[in-house]
């Protein structure tokens, strides 16, 4: 058995594999794409060890469908991937959200877009990953941005994924993927692991799609006497097609509150430096890290900078982004893209306060003096 | 003791950067400390440019980059002109002599790797004797963790010939 | 408890959608009539369905069910079979979601020989979205979007899956009810990747744009041009444009992917170690 013990150096997209072993993940269908294969490895070697299955499918398109499958058959599954990979999953992704499927999707951020450089990173899926499949829909994203985060947000992607019956993607990026850190996985049993809810009762009465209070209906699998009928139409509590007026308003309005009811169970952040400072930056992943040093340098030259790290990218952290505008005299949004998170923030930006762009999209990352040249030109 | 080290290793695929990485790496964990590593490839798929960087460190380690190295280990030319104007005087340059004409004039030391490989009896060790190089001129990690981290790192087999080859480097054979 | 073919199917949710004349009705009462001869239990049955009119089928059944996606019922069904190894995933696809959308999964599918049942129902063109041409449209034929002729020939849907290493390959017509019942009944029993197709009329659109005569004279024209293989490969190559061939092509023992898996792969007692939901 191969699973890190003590202290060891992992490699990001090790410690997401073994992540998701640990969350009790039994079942991962993939295809190779960079910067994201380590995954798929880890999991081809290490999921028949604890009598799960790795199956390489013909294309991503495959994957997504097979995940969705073993998960309504009672597994907890996960799918790995970057750009071009996550656009072609895009429409059965959405079949994951209709039906209310758990599952974990990867998504190991290259520069794009289409082919783009498959070896260096970006932060450029953030809307897609928010509404990349169509129609209505809520989704969660979580953000990592160390190799600690890629093991203990994989947990956590799980375990939203259960409590919430969603697909909840884990928006990485090739330097967080790739790097290797220090870490001591937990000893198994210690860290907290959230089944889906299971229906009880008389299996006759069973209907698959019918909500309790807190609007999560609770999920049988293929096999029990609880019949489940998932279906990708527009679907009423029975699970059958129902194209009636009203079924799918109904249906939207419950799958939206069950995420944006529960804002404060799945938002999270992270506050770093002074409290008092006047200027805060908003970044996530990689570039938060950078973000970091510069603070932590700027204070070294007297200028006080505080970051709101995003570890949830969506649904967007409105209430926090809100309360740090209505205090910053100045907001820096540094991303590996044109500008994603940027619109988010300027959307809830009822003070008016200054928000300033900084993008990079040639596939490294910000350097430390970057930043600081935008602080010092910001704090003037 | 520094705080914070930062270590990069350049050269050609094949001259066991990344390996030699991982050992600089894991040896420091045994030290309880942080450590970050990261490695980048030019696009050929044997030999072209390969690279490992190591930040070592007590506190938490932001920057993922050696944004300004304490060392730089350069086995090729490629990997000399890459460092040589970036790093700033206080970083010491230890290159390949066989491989490198260096410019810089200061805080630099030539060392005959190849060479001294042959003379060991093996080209594959090139990175313990390099980590023993790189020990002896920055007390990075104790000699011991280093020892103990090629151990681990490598089968039983090879054991003898490495830490000769790491000692070599330190100077004590 | 004896299974009556009624178990397997939802009588409150007839009559079937499907025009007067269309195959599916038969078909479905053919496999629900394959489970009870087989007796299997309804809760471990899980019919998976495409996009189309036969994809419209899993509304009509009792089991557990699954619709998807166009051309991914195979990719879903896999994920369903290896969640669940206990399962009969029984997988309904038109022609357009089997080997048109889908063809990728359903080679792939063939060829790592996941134990899945098949059941294509072949009408020759996209019904439900008003009768454009398929990939198993007959090359000339006259569709919606092929007003002067189809200018692509169609795919043997049996030679597809058994060039991909299907371990079971049977064809029949809508008018053989008999036939469809029993080759769905070895399909299921047979472990690996099994496939029946039925050629069915589609009177409304496909049938009515290239076939003299309604419904009956369509049903007439599958009871007449269907022929054993023996037979056919016989004939020269125009009676062949006029002929089906029918019968069992492929009925072998090829072992199915969870079998070979499990073999390369043999489970270490870590099965309960971390999580898990089972």
């Amino acid at each position: 058995m191969s699973r890190p013990k003590g202290m060891q150096l992992l490699q990001g997209n090790e410690a997401c594999a073994w992540g998701a072993i640990d969350a009790g993940a039994r079942f991962f269908a993939g295809y190779p794409i960079t910067p994201s294969s380590e995954i798929a490895e880890v999991c081809a070697r290490e999921l028949p060890e604890y009598g799960g299955v790795y199956i390489q499918m013909e294309d991503e398109i495959a994957s997504m469908a097979a995940i969705i499958g073993a998960s309504l058959s009672g597994q907890k599954t996960f799918t790995a991937t970057s750009g071009p990979g996550f656009s072609l999953m895009q429409e059965n992704l959405g079949v994951g959200i209709y039906q209310e499927v758990p599952c974990v999707i990867v998504n190991v951020q290259r520069v794009g877009p289409s082919t783009g450089l498959a070896t260096r990173p970006a932060q450029a899926d953030v809307m897609q990953s928010r509404w990349g499949t169509h129609g209505d829909h809520s989704i969660i994203v979580l953000s990592p941005a160390s190799v600690k985060e890629m093991y203990y947000l994989t947990v956590r992607a799980f375990n939203l994924a259960e409590k919430y019956r969603t697909p909840v993607i884990l928006l990485s990026d090739e330097v967080i993927g790739h790097l290797r850190e220090n870490i001591a996985l937990p000893e198994p049993g210690t860290i907290e692991i959230i089944n889906r809810k299971r229906p009880q009762g008389d299996p006759k009465k069973y209907l698959p799609y019918k909500p309790d209070e807190d609007g999560i209906p609770p999920m049988a699998s293929y096999g029990d006497e609880y019949i489940v009928h998932a279906s990708s139409s527009c679907h009423d509590e029975t699970g059958c097609s129902n194209s009636k007026p009203d079924t799918n308003n109904k249906l939207l309005n419950r799958l939206r509150a069950k995420i944006y009811n529960n804002i404060e169970d799945i938002v999270q952040v992270e506050y770093f430096g002074p409290a008092d400072a006047d200027i805060t930056i908003i970044a996530f992943g990689a570039t938060s890290r950078v973000c970091k040093q510069a603070i932590v340098e700027a204070e070294k030259e007297g200028i006080k900078i505080n970051l709101l790290r995003l570890i949830t990218i969506w649904p967007f952290a409105d209430e926090q982004v809100q309360k740090v505008l209505e205090k910053a005299k100045a907001v820096i949004v540094p991303e590996m893209n044109q500008g994603q998170v940027l619109g988010e923030v300027q959307r809830v930006n009822r003070t008016n306060t200054p928000v300033y762009q900084v993008s990079r999209t040639d596939g490294e990352l910000f350097t430390t003096a970057e930043i600081l040249a935008k602080i010092r030109e910001v704090a003037i | 003791m520094k705080k914070t080290w930062q270590i990069v290793m350049a050269g050609d695929g094949g001259q066991g950067l990344i390996v030699g990485g991982r050992i600089l790496a894991q040896a420091a964990i045994l030290e309880g400390k942080n450590v970050l590593q990261t490695q980048s490839y030019g696009i050929a798929a044997r030999g072209g440019y390969s690279e490992a960087q190591v930040i070592i460190s007590d506190g938490e380690i932001y920057n993922p980059k050696c944004e300004t190295p304490d060392l730089v280990l350069a086995l090729t030319q490629t990997a000399y002109d890459r460092y040589c104007e970036q790093v700033d005087e206080n970083c010491l340059i230890i290159y390949e002599e066989d491989a490198v004409t260096p410019r810089r004039g200061k805080n630099e030391v030539g060392y005959p790797f190849k060479d001294t490989c042959l003379d060991i009896g093996s080209l594959k060790v090139i990175n313990s004797l390099f980590l023993g190089v790189i020990l002896k001129n920055a007390p990075i990690v104790s000699k011991e963790s280093m020892v103990n981290s090629i151990k681990e790192a490598l089968p039983s087999k090879l054991h003898e010939i490495n830490l000769k080859a790491f000692n070599v480097g330190m100077g004590s054979e | 408890m004896t299974y009556k073919y009624t178990d397997y199917l939802k009588t409150e949710a007839q009559p079937y959608m499907w025009c007067p004349g269309c195959g599916d009705g038969i078909v479905v009462r053919a496999l629900a009539e394959a489970l009870a001869e087989l007796q299997l239990p309804p809760h471990q049955v899980v019919i998976a369905t495409g996009i189309g009119c036969w994809g419209k089928a899993d509304d009509y059944f009792a089991t557990h069910a699954f619709h998807g996606t166009h051309g991914r019922a195979l990719a879903f069904a896999t994920g369903i079979k290896i969640g669940n190894p206990e399962l009969h995933v029984i997988v309904l696809m038109g022609d357009g979601d089997a080997v048109t959308i889908g063809g990728n999964h359903f080679i792939h599918s063939a060829r790592r020989n996941i134990d899945l049942t098949a059941v294509v129902v072949n009408n020759y063109n996209y019904g439900m979205t008003g009768g454009q041409y398929s990939a198993t449209s007959p090359l000339t034929a006259r569709t919606t979007t092929s007003p002067r002729g189809v200018p692509e020939p169609g795919f043997d849907v049996c030679a597809l899956a058994e060039t991909s290493g299907a371990n079971f390959v049977a064809r029949t017509t809508a008018y053989h009810v008999l036939q469809i019942k029993k080759y769905i009944m070895q399909a299921i029993q047979k472990k690996g990747f099994s496939l029946v197709e039925v050629m069915s009329p589609c009177p409304t659109h496909f049938g009515r744009r290239n076939f003299a005569g309604g419904p009956l004279a369509m049903m007439k024209y599958l009871k007449e041009r269907a022929v054993p293989k023996s037979r056919f490969d016989k004939m020269t190559d125009q009676e062949k444009i006029d002929h089906i061939a029918t019968g069992i092509f492929v009925d072998k023992e090829r072992p199915d992917f969870l079998k070979v898996y499990r073999e390369l792969n043999p489970i270490n007692q870590l099965a309960d170690q971390g999580g898990g939901n089972k």
